[in-house]
């Protein structure tokens, strides 16, 4: 079994120390870009100005989208489930945005859309899900708490941590990054 | 031991337990992680052996209508780490268990990938 718990942020050098493990090499693309030429966005070299210059439209929609999760009531799962403050959701996007900025700045691909989804207490989920990954951050609904996240390949390649994702938007990206070859 | 009207009994691992899924809580077909929460710091489900489905359905505070049910098999989920199942019966209720453990990322993916559909959201 290949696993890593650590968190976020830590400086270059304590996360290479850190990672002690050892996992198969892994292209720069693999992890969570789930990149497909379906619908995966490479950014040309010297592209035409469009509408959508970055690439990231379909991350704006999931954005977007997202807003619905503010309409929930209180006690809207039969519960007691709290309703869900701009705020967190602000927070959650924020972080998904920048992630999304930094794998196309990176590789000059676009991420998958991911879905925003009413975590538990208060929280925002983000779920990623493919047939050969998934992975599943949650941003907590106290601003003074870290974001935590949970991946798998469906098999022995694991990741999980905690990091902040108002300053450190690289975050979970640094696990493939830093793949020992 | 017993606590109130009922024994406290152990729960062999072949046996299931049901918990009620709010119609908020799917995505088109699918669940959404957010459905495995604790409620007074541990998840509430009824032990198959003292419940039907359909009599978890009717637990729930608002109409059967907005509530699909869907089973969890016991030893599936203390193969969860720290994850356990304890009867916690109810004078009301002598079916109820509790899984208390974190519900981090890790265990409600886990859990995400362990459930069966017993009653389904009646789509509109």
């Amino acid at each position: 079994m290949v696993e890593m718990d650590f968190a976020f942020p830590l400086a270059r050098s304590r996360r290479r120390q850190a990672l002690s493990w050892r996992a198969p090499r892994r292209s720069s693309h693999e992890w969570l870009i789930f990149s497909t030429p379906k619908s995966s966005t490479r950014v040309e070299k010297g592209a035409k100005r469009a509408t959508d210059t970055l690439g990231l439209a379909h991350i704006k929609e999931v954005i977007a989208d997202s807003k619905k999760i503010l309409a929930l009531e209180n006690d809207w799962d039969g519960e007691g489930g709290q309703a869900y403050s701009e705020k967190v959701l602000e927070r959650a996007t924020s972080f998904l945005w920048n992630y999304a900025l930094r794998v196309r700045s990176l590789f000059g691909v676009a991420i998958e859309p991911p879905k925003v989804l009413p975590g538990p207490h208060g929280s925002i989920d983000i779920h990623w899900k493919s047939d050969t990954r998934e992975l599943l951050v949650n941003v907590p609904a106290d601003p003074k708490q870290l974001a935590n996240f949970y991946g798998d390949d469906y098999g022995e390649v694991k990741i999980k941590g905690t990091f902040d994702p108002e300053t450190y938007n690289l975050g979970i990206l640094g696990w493939f990054l830093e793949s020992p070859e | 031991m017993s606590v109130g009207k009922w024994p406290i009994e152990d729960i062999p691992n072949a046996d299931k337990v049901f918990m009620r899924v709010h119609v908020n809580h799917l995505d088109r077909e699918s669940i959404i992680p957010g459905v495995f929460r604790d409620h007074n710091g541990d998840m509430s489900t009824d032990w198959n052996k003292y419940s039907t489905a359909e009599e978890t359905r009717r637990r729930g505070r608002k109409g059967p209508e907005e509530y699909g049910v869907i089973s969890l098999a016991v030893e599936q989920v203390r193969s969860v780490s720290r994850l356990t199942v304890v009867h916690t019966p109810l004078d009301q209720n002598r079916a109820h268990t509790d899984v208390h453990g974190e519900k981090d990322t890790e265990v409600r993916i886990k859990l995400l990938r362990s459930y069966k559909w017993e009653i389904k959201h009646r789509t509109p």
